[in-house]
């Protein structure tokens, strides 16, 4: 069942709705403006001048040097909220620089020097059967990371293990079977001493292979380059970068302690401003001769018209948000119009009277009129309208039988059938009958086997708009013609 | 002939101009960055007025209940946001209340005008105003700028050059203005906005509508706007457009089956060398001074938010964002992108609303399959997160109107592919056929406006 079709209004509709609660609005709008003027004296929120009598002018200082006062004090928390901000991001700044001069003293890169630096290549050529080769190739590359600990270990100059990897390239050729070893420092007499620490590590990890395994016969031919010097500038690039982004982080931390010490001056001198402009208005306040003390705080005229106004204001605005609320979301039927726009039933006739005073609430007549719908007819009126609806279908469709149904209560729907079959002619009323809502009532159903059409008569106020939705829907799927509604 | 001239007609057409006219005037244009005006000031109410104008009109109009229940939660909403922004930042509380009651009337004006079946109508009033602008903009930049033929009638001053300083800004009888050159000193024709990409913006999404809103498009509206696209100079722009290009031509079935045998060759080869364009493209503004400030956009944003994730650092709190530029460009601090202003400004409290009409859209899109408001949307996103126009009219209107994109060429698919030899020759055939079709449309429409159940 697709609601959303049926249900359309008019922004006319819910204006009126709005205003037809005048009274409600007028309440709003007194007790908003009162509440709001009320909270002011209690929280001691608006500091203005005294009810005066005299002395305009001096009230007219007092209103300006608050103001000042207000500013003032905006503009220091502001630069107290940006002093905060900027030392949260110092704070960062330094963390980075820390975190990032701590990372540098493990460094080798950083510590080492870029240029003349002393090299050397070691090949290692292991010769023999080739799958003990290619294992012992793979197992000496593989492991070179302990290679690296032992060296650190046995320089003792407190190189790391890391520290030393840097300083080392090892590559492996697993189809010759051949360890390129290349070790660098700054100069030729520690590239020597870890070369040889590299070519005793390897051959003891050879002599150990070949104990392990008895039956392999395996041969480690060893050729050394000659040392030579050279400029790295995978070291050189590294430093820079590092010094780059030391001197950036320092600028940065720089430039916001400077912008913190600005931003901190200019407190001091807001500070200054707040102080000067308090004792203004203090020797203002002191200086009111004509004024009326009201609670905690004094009040103006100016302010106590500003904020009853605001007051008033969101008084209406909160009653008509209630009251959008309640048309927008109420289940209920609220007048005949809501049979036709929000269940899609037209109407046969009306016999809800709206509760109008006579001779009273004119506007609400008003009101209806200019949304388009006209209340005017006595209840006579209304009925006779009814039947002559009633008549007009039986008789022009040539029904026999017409059941007076509905999602109201039964009292209501019969109350309604003895009225009309009461004024109907003989033969018209006769083809009249009523019932229970059919969708849980046996009788009505067996009513309905035999009937051409159906009258909807549903209660403004107490009909829900889904029952109703829900019979017509039960209806339509059985066939059942409906004739129209009425509203009681 | 008898002209017969409906005022609630008129009175709507030229409400829903003046709407479209707002959006392109928030969008950054010079005479909102004069240094002596406040004609921003003045968008943001006229936004109001011309909400409550467009309500007035549509004051007897029958609208679904629901579209009412949207539009008092989005209030109710809006209002619950107002309350805790106030609450927990503080920052520019009175510039998030207008903010939130503009977007507010933005939706009001999409919901009642989606109910008409009008909000369709408005995409179209935009760019016809964009096309207007575009073909006065072209004159003065080729005339003016360029040949030197006309000169330009004065200079105004614009505060907007992203260091708090005042500029002075060539002007042509305040229609044209000459904001920016290029590298290689070509005038850039903005228009009338602040800067290039602004004015990209405004013409890549009139261009989007021609090609994926309208039924049918129009060679001389679509060639001032590619033109117009061109002499920005904007990367964005290009590349937005060789997509847009790519992806209309390629998603429109063919009238012939020689036609879709060729598209089914042609498409690999275009689409290879679509990316090597773009490629090419990006890679060059990349390597720009631009390019860099526009990735560094990215980093400051991102680092802002990571500073306060919930409830960001305070709408249009700029001051604070730029704490986290680099050193670099220190000369250009100017924001470059939405997600991260968002993200930075608003934190996840603002981001939400955004991605939630975002996912809308895109689901939307994909369960009544239409691919020209998928397209729309994938090109939409992409200027969305190169240019800097989250808080702009424009963009928060597009987010709220995307039912309209698509709608009418929808129907037009619906049109059996015949070859236009054998259209003519079947022509009234064609023509029941092509009405019966018309007629489900507008039946749809009048469904929709609650004039018949």
């Amino acid at each position: 069942m697709d609601k959303t079709n049926f249900e359309y209004v008019t922004p006319r509709s819910i204006l009126v709705y709005i205003l037809k609660h005048y009274k409600s609005l007028i309440a709003g709008l007194i007790i908003g403006a009162v509440l709001l003027v009320a909270l002011c004296f209690f929280i001691g929120e608006i500091s203005g001048n005294s009810v005066e009598e005299e002395n305009t002018t001096a009230d007219e200082d007092l209103e300006e040097a608050k103001e000042n006062l207000n500013i003032a004090e905006e503009n220091l928390e502001n630069l107290q909220y940006q002093l905060q901000m900027q030392e949260d991001i110092l704070e960062e700044y330094e963390n980075e620089l820390k975190k990032y001069e701590e990372n540098w003293e493990e460094d080798i890169y950083i510590q080492t020097s870029a240029s003349d630096r002393s090299a050397i290549d070691t090949v290692y050529q292991i010769n023999g059967d080739e799958t003990s080769a290619g294992q012992l190739t793979n197992l000496i590359f593989a492991t070179s990371t302990n290679m690296y600990q032992e060296i650190a270990e046995q320089l003792n100059d407190g190189k790391t293990a890391y520290n030393i990897q840097c300083l080392f390239s090892v590559e492996a050729d697993l189809d010759l079977y051949q360890i390129v070893v290349s070790v660098s420092d700054e100069s030729s007499a520690g590239v020597r001493e870890m070369q040889e620490l590299s070519r005793r590590w390897i051959e003891d990890q050879c002599t150990e292979y070949m104990q392990n395994h008895p039956n392999t016969e395996l041969n480690l031919e060893v050729s050394e380059g000659d040392v030579y010097t050279y400029f790295d500038t995978d070291i050189f690039s590294t430093q820079r970068t590092a010094e780059e982004k030391k001197i950036s982080l320092n600028n940065s931390i720089n430039t916001e302690r400077n912008s913190i010490t600005t931003t901190k001056n200019n407190i001091l001198t807001k500070e200054k401003e707040v102080e000067e402009y308090e004792e203004k208005v203090e020797s203002l306040e002191k200086s009111e001769k004509n004024s009326v003390s009201l609670g905690r705080a004094s009040i103006g005229i100016r302010n106590i018209i500003l904020f009853a106004f605001l007051g008033a204001i969101i008084g209406v605005v909160v009653v008509a948000v209630i009251y959008i609320f309640c048309f927008l979301f109420s289940k209920r039927l609220r007048d005949p119009e809501d049979m036709e726009s929000r269940t899609g039933q037209n109407l046969l006739g009306s016999l809800w009277q709206p509760p109008y005073r006579p001779g009273k609430d004119r506007w609400k007549r008003k009101l209806d009129r200019w949304n388009g719908v006209q209340y005017d007819l006595n209840s006579e009126e209304q009925m006779n309208q009814l039947l002559f609806a009633i008549r007009l279908k039986i008789q022009r469709n040539g029904y026999t039988r017409v059941v007076l149904t509905g999602s109201c209560d039964a009292s209501d729907i019969e109350c309604v059938y003895q009225e009309v079959t009461k004024s109907l002619p003989t033969d018209v009323s006769q083809k009249l009958a009523w019932g229970d809502n059919p969708t849980w009532n046996l009788e009505t159903e067996k009513k309905l086997l035999d009937a051409d059409a159906v009258i909807l008569v549903e209660k403004i106020g107490e009909s829900e708009i889904k029952n109703i939705r829900e019979l017509r829907m039960y209806l339509k799927n059985n066939e059942i013609q409906v004739i129209g509604g009425i509203a009681t | 002939m008898n002209i017969r001239i409906e005022p609630r007609k008129t009175a709507v057409n030229v409400i829903e101009y003046l709407f479209a006219a707002i959006l392109i005037l928030n969008c950054n244009t010079i005479w909102t960055s004069y240094e002596e005006t406040s004609l921003n000031r003045f968008l943001k109410i006229a936004a109001v007025v011309i909400t409550v104008l467009y309500i007035l009109i549509c004051l007897n109009t029958r609208v679904q209940l629901s579209t009412y229940k949207f539009i008092f939660l989005f209030a109710v909403v809006s209002a619950g946001y107002f309350l805790i922004y106030t609450a927990v930042v503080r920052y520019g509380v009175t510039n998030y209340l207008i903010f939130l009651v503009d977007a507010l009337c933005i939706y009001i004006v999409v919901k009642l005008a989606e109910s008409d079946g009008r909000l369709t109508g408005i995409l179209y009033k935009f760019e016809n105003l964009v096309v207007i602008l575009a073909v006065i903009s072209l004159v003065f930049w080729l005339f003016g700028s360029i040949l030197g033929v006309i000169h330009s009638s004065g200079i105004v001053y614009s505060a907007w050059t992203g260091e708090d300083s005042i500029t002075e800004v060539p002007s042509y009888f305040n229609l044209y203005f000459e904001t920016q050159t290029t590298e290689y000193g070509l005038i850039r024709n903005t228009g009338i906005f602040t800067e290039a990409p602004m004015y990209n913006f405004v013409l890549c999404i009139a261009l989007l509508i021609e090609l994926f809103a309208r039924r049918s498009i129009s060679k001389i509206r679509c060639g001032i706007l590619l033109i117009a696209i061109l002499t920005t100079v904007s990367i964005t722009g290009w590349c937005i457009t060789i997509v847009a290009l790519f992806a209309y031509y390629f998603s429109r079935r063919s009238l012939t089956r020689t036609g879709e045998f060729l598209k089914a060759i042609v498409i690999p080869v275009a689409l290879v060398a679509v990316f090597v364009l773009l490629y090419i493209l990006i890679a060059y503004r990349l390597d720009t001074g631009s390019g860099i400030i526009r990735l560094d956009d990215f980093k400051a944003g991102f680092k802002a938010w990571t500073t306060h994730i919930w409830f960001g650092c305070g709408h249009e709190n700029y001051d604070y964002v730029k704490l986290f530029m680099s050193d670099f460009r220190s000369f250009n601090l100017g924001f470059s992108n939405s997600p991260t202003q968002i993200l930075a400004q608003g934190g996840i409290f603002l981001t939400v609303p955004y991605l939630l009409f975002t996912f809308r859209w895109i689901k939307t899109s994909i369960t009544e399959k239409n691919l020209p408001r998928i397209l729309f949307f994938i090109c939409f996103i992409c200027l969305f997160t190169i240019t800097v126009t989250s808080y702009t009219f424009l963009a928060i209107f597009l987010f709220m109107a995307y039912s309209a994109i698509g709608e009418s060429r929808q129907v037009q698919d619906e049109v059996p592919a015949i070859s236009y030899r054998r259209r003519r020759v079947i022509k009234g055939k064609f023509r029941i056929k092509f009405r019966y079709l018309g007629a489900k449309y507008y039946e749809g429409i009048h469904n929709v406006n609650g004039k018949e159940c």
